[in-house]
């Protein structure tokens, strides 16, 4: 059974511009709110975005159609999301208390004082993830900053999954020494 | 409440803390985050680049078309139909075969009477950008000039001539043998033919030679010197080995000497196509 939506991705890979706009309409947001929790900035995440979809229009000939679109476009998006994130080094950038605030209204807002604190123990994660290798902030990233089970990861990064558990156990390995380092630096 | 002094537990401890943090870190799961629709205008802009499957598999085609030599290219069609209407012929864009070898920096213009397209013409691509004005007339002006010199009997007979001895001398070897010859006078009788078959390869590389140059000379006239030896030169910077010649052509080199040197009688010069 052909539903609406695989019309849509049929008409999409044609090249129809109003077929994407509307699988835009339908995912965008979500898109949007899966790479702000990865990078926790705005302008960052919308052109992660915008990449994202650009690389699932491309892709879009290709595409089985019949198999469900998001896990696919989500695929998508964490890839093109953690190579952008490596290339812009954006994980060497403090966090901004304005995007906290933003981002954090948008799921449960809390008291200033809260958030000052909430800050500084993200800022040390932040400074810990900053010293690992890029391999180990992959998994870290996709692990707990996509809630992807190791078999998930595996298939996103295109790795064995013995390599995902063991670049995972590293990492904590790592961040656990670092973390027990470091103390507040705002 | 955990045990302290247990350090199985210490670990779990630990453990616990760190994904914690991490899940602090990366916060709670948003439901959604919508963009403006500016976010969607931005994002089509982008999308124009892409086409759709039958566009992409049409401009295979006529690639594949244009690398067999389809359609003439328009500014190849208009350097030939001004280049006919200079000498003096009807023009038509049927005799010209245009390919494109994607891989290759020189052009070449390659002449024969038994095809359809009697004057060929490989460019190396993008066409426009690597092809000089200049260039471009003199491989024209080359191929046309050459055919008009080769479509004449007396360059067709004594070719035809010279080509049958190879096929001749083969068969008389063939009867040589079934005649029951003996073996010395049969070595004789190939030593003979291998002989002859070399002489019959010089001559007619002479001959084609000699047709390449006198070809040459029409080209000047039709082109004027200055135009023809701009465009040779342009040529020989595209070859790595400008003086190497091919069986029955002149070197680049040598046509240099000829065009650009005073070997082309001055006389016939008509500075026709430049301007």
């Amino acid at each position: 059974m052909i539903t609406r939506e695989d019309d849509l991705i049929k008409r999409a890979a044609y090249g129809d511009q109003e077929a994407f706009r509307q699988l835009w309409e339908n995912h965008h947001a979500v898109a949007m709110a899966s790479a702000l929790r990865l990078c926790h900035q705005r302008n960052l995440a919308e052109e992660i975005t915008q990449g994202a979809f650009l690389l699932a229009w491309r892709g879009l000939p290709r595409f089985q159609v019949g198999s469900p679109f998001r896990p696919w476009l989500m695929r998508i998006l964490y890839r093109h999301a953690l190579d952008v994130i490596e290339k812009q080094r954006s994980y060497l950038q403090p966090i901004s208390l304005d995007e906290v605030v933003e981002i954090e209204s948008q799921s449960s807002p809390c008291s200033p004082i809260d958030l000052q604190e909430q800050i500084c123990r993200r800022e040390e994660v932040r400074q810990a993830l900053a010293k690992l290798n890029a391999e180990q902030r992959r998994v870290i990233a996709l692990r707990y900053g996509a809630d992807l089970t190791e078999l998930d990861i595996a298939s996103v990064l295109g790795w064995p999954v013995g390599t995902v558990k063991s670049r995972l156990n590293r990492a904590r390995e790592r961040l656990r020494t670092l973390l027990m380092d470091e103390g507040c630096k705002l | 409440m955990m045990n302290e002094g247990n350090p199985a537990e210490k670990e779990q401890g630990k453990r616990t803390n760190l994904e914690e943090r991490l899940t602090a870190f990366y916060g709670p799961a948003l439901p959604e985050y919508p963009l403006p629709p500016t976010s969607w205008q931005a994002l089509r802009s982008q999308l124009r680049g892409r086409r759709s499957p039958r566009f992409r598999f049409m401009r295979r085609w006529r690639l594949r078309r244009a690398r067999r030599g389809g359609r003439l290219p328009a500014f190849v069609q208009t350097a030939f139909a001004r280049m006919m209407y200079e000498v003096r012929l009807p023009f038509s864009a049927s005799m010209v075969h245009c390919s494109i070898r994607p891989h290759s920096r020189v052009p070449q213009v390659y002449v024969s009477l038994l095809r359809r397209r009697h004057i060929r013409l490989q460019l190396p691509s993008p066409i426009e950008e690597t092809i000089e004005p200049s260039m471009l007339d003199v491989l024209l002006a080359t191929g046309l000039a050459r055919f008009l010199s080769m479509r004449r009997p007396a360059y067709i007979l004594p070719r035809l001539l010279l080509l049958s001895i190879i096929p001749f001398a083969c068969i008389a070897l063939v009867l040589l043998r079934f005649a029951g010859f003996t073996l010395p006078i049969l070595l004789i009788a190939i030593g003979l033919c291998v002989i002859l078959s070399i002489g019959a390869i010089f001559l007619l590389d002479r001959q084609r030679r000699a047709m390449a140059a006198r070809a040459d000379n029409l080209m000047v006239q039709w082109l004027g010197r200055g135009h023809a030896c701009r465009g040779l030169h342009a040529l020989a910077g595209r070859y790595r080995a400008p003086s190497r010649r091919r069986l029955g052509d002149l070197s680049l080199t040598e046509r240099i000497g000829r065009v650009c040197g005073t070997q082309v009688p001055l006389e016939h010069e008509r500075l026709t196509l430049v301007k």
